[in-house]
């Protein structure tokens, strides 16, 4: 803290009570701030420049824009039998991760979460493994499964699991933490075991926010399995990509159409049942 | 009946807070005790240490003939299931409803998932968690979320909690401090009858003087972490009790250093 004393200031009643000078307008930011500012302004810049995205390309891209929408209006309802059935298996890879990850998440958070955990080494395993899943990728994930299992909604369903597993169980540990320890403590007092605790204390106290979080988890998965399909990992993004790759606009904007329809869908769905739940937990 | 020694109990946080300073004092089976105290005086670290919830700093808690604080994690559980604790708090798992938090009262007899869920506890359990809850007269709020309950219901929801542990020596919390005064009472009455229909042995924390002096068979009155009064409850005056609560600004606070 540099406070420079005012030279403008009034004079000083005696009075020790009295407020003294206003606090300084500013603060000059210390060196550390100052050097973040320069480095992530360098960044900025430097990122402007590679992708030389000057004013000209943009409006030259306007028209590009308009050529690939007056080749897609009207879209091609053509293949739309298999474009549903497609996006179908992408909710469905979706939904089969998130349903795995989730029920994967819960002994991890267990593990992970302080108050629970057997050993502080164990929970700074559990943790470290939850990052780790988290700091991957999803469509790295991807990519990875499909060596593992080969191309198709396989590979998808696994990235999904880990995806969600990251976020998942992260966020059930963190809630297993918050719990209030009272009726813990109640049923350790009758001499019931850790996992009796677990089932009869933690387990209910915790599932509406669970199922929130895994209700979140699917709508993210949701998006991601759209993406994970232009990898080859299942699914409507498949679709897409040979739509794009053919050069068949109108058909790739009924895709688009349509993975709007379903992502919205399971949004709004979700965030219903998200509502009711909290709403209850609260009243 | 299950006796009870306590001897030379200390308890001191990591912080330098001393909870408890030497506490040495026998229930006896079928003893009906009252712990009077102010705010800080270690009683609920008191219990607490004879839960094993806490572990103290020096000295021993005898239960029947085994230790509290040498027990490993499975003499801990047997030890817990003979003990009874009826919390302040309640200490209920509010989501659940009335008969699922009775049926987990059984928890300390089971090892087997059947009793995590009512949908899958024995029939003879189901059947004893009726009684249970008819025997504090609640058999009609079965089914009833437990947070919707009063705290004098959620109260009566932990007692017949305890009923369907079935334990030897009873520990109670304050068991009218979140309670209106009427209320309290009716706790007092329902509790005091179950200890003598039981025969239990019991140690309960009180705020209360006329409480204390109209159900104690004795009273022990801590102050600071010591006990200082220790003696049949007809003979102790109002006088002699209300000094444990005054406040403290002319003696030194004792806390040995």
């Amino acid at each position: 803290m540099n406070h420079r004393p005012s030279t403008r200031s009034k004079p000083q009643p005696d009075s020790t009570a009295l407020p003294q000078s206003a606090p300084p307008r500013w603060h000059r930011p210390s060196p550390l701030v100052c050097i973040g500012l320069v480095i992530g302004a360098a960044f900025f810049l430097h990122g402007l420049w590679i992708s030389e995205l000057t004013p000209l390309r943009i409006l030259r891209g306007f028209s590009r824009l308009w050529n690939f929408l007056d080749q897609a209006i009207p879209p091609n309802p053509r293949r739309l039998g298999s474009v549903i059935q497609a996006t179908l298996e992408t909710f469905e890879m979706a939904l089969v991760g998130t349903v795995f990850g989730a029920i994967l998440s819960l002994p991890v958070a267990i593990l992970a979460a302080k108050n629970t955990t057997p050993h502080p080494m164990i929970f700074a395993a559990s943790r470290s493994f939850v990052t780790l899943l988290r700091v991957i990728p999803d469509l790295v994930w991807g990519l990875i499964f499909i060596i593992v299992v080969g191309l198709g909604p396989a590979a998808g369903i696994m990235a999904l699991t880990a995806d969600t597993m990251g976020f998942c169980g992260k966020f059930f540990a963190e809630r297993i933490e918050e719990i209030e320890p009272g009726p813990v403590e109640a049923l350790r007092a009758i001499g019931a075991s850790q996992i009796s605790i677990i089932f009869g204390a933690i387990f209910p106290a915790a599932l509406p926010s669970f199922v929130a979080s895994t209700l979140f988890a699917l709508e993210s998965s949701v998006r991601s399995a759209v993406v994970l399909g232009l990898v080859g990992a299942g699914g409507i993004g498949v679709e897409l990509s040979t739509s794009m790759q053919l050069l068949r606009y109108d058909e790739a904007f009924m895709v688009i159409i349509v993975i709007f329809v379903v992502v919205l869908l399971v949004e709004q769905i979700s965030s219903l049942i998200r509502r009711r739940i909290i709403g209850n937990a609260h009243g | 009946m299950l006796s009870l020694a306590v001897d030379q109990l200390s308890k001191t946080y990591p912080n330098g807070t001393v909870a408890l300073n030497r506490v040495s004092f026998r229930a006896h089976p079928g003893e009906g005790i009252v712990l009077l105290g102010a705010n800080g005086s270690g009683k609920s670290t008191l219990l607490r240490c004879m839960v094993g919830l806490e572990k103290p700093s020096s000295g021993s808690i005898r239960v029947g003939d085994a230790w509290i604080e040498t027990a490993n994690a499975n003499q801990l559980r047997l030890l817990r299931r003979q003990i009874g604790i009826v919390f302040q708090r309640f200490n209920l798992v509010s989501s659940l409803s009335t008969f699922h938090n009775v049926l987990q009262g059984a928890l300390g007899r089971s090892k087997g998932p059947r009793y995590w869920f009512p949908a899958t506890a024995p029939q003879r359990e189901r059947e004893r968690v009726m009684q249970c809850l008819e025997r504090v007269n609640l058999a009609h709020l079965a089914q009833q979320r437990v947070d919707t309950l009063s705290g004098g219901q959620q109260q009566r929801v932990a007692i017949a909690r305890m009923l369907m542990q079935d334990p030897s020596l009873l520990l109670v919390d304050e068991p009218v401090a979140s309670l209106d005064p009427k209320s309290g009472r009716e706790a007092m009455d329902l509790l005091w009858d179950i200890v003598r229909e039981r025969q239990l042995t019991v140690i309960c924390t009180l705020h209360q003087l006329d409480l204390a002096k109209d159900y104690a068979d004795r009273i022990i009155g801590l102050r600071h972490g010591a006990i200082q009064i220790d003696a049949p409850a007809h003979q102790l005056t109002d006088h002699e009790l209300s000094w444990l609560y005054e406040s403290s600004t002319l003696d030194t606070i004792e806390t040995p250093t």
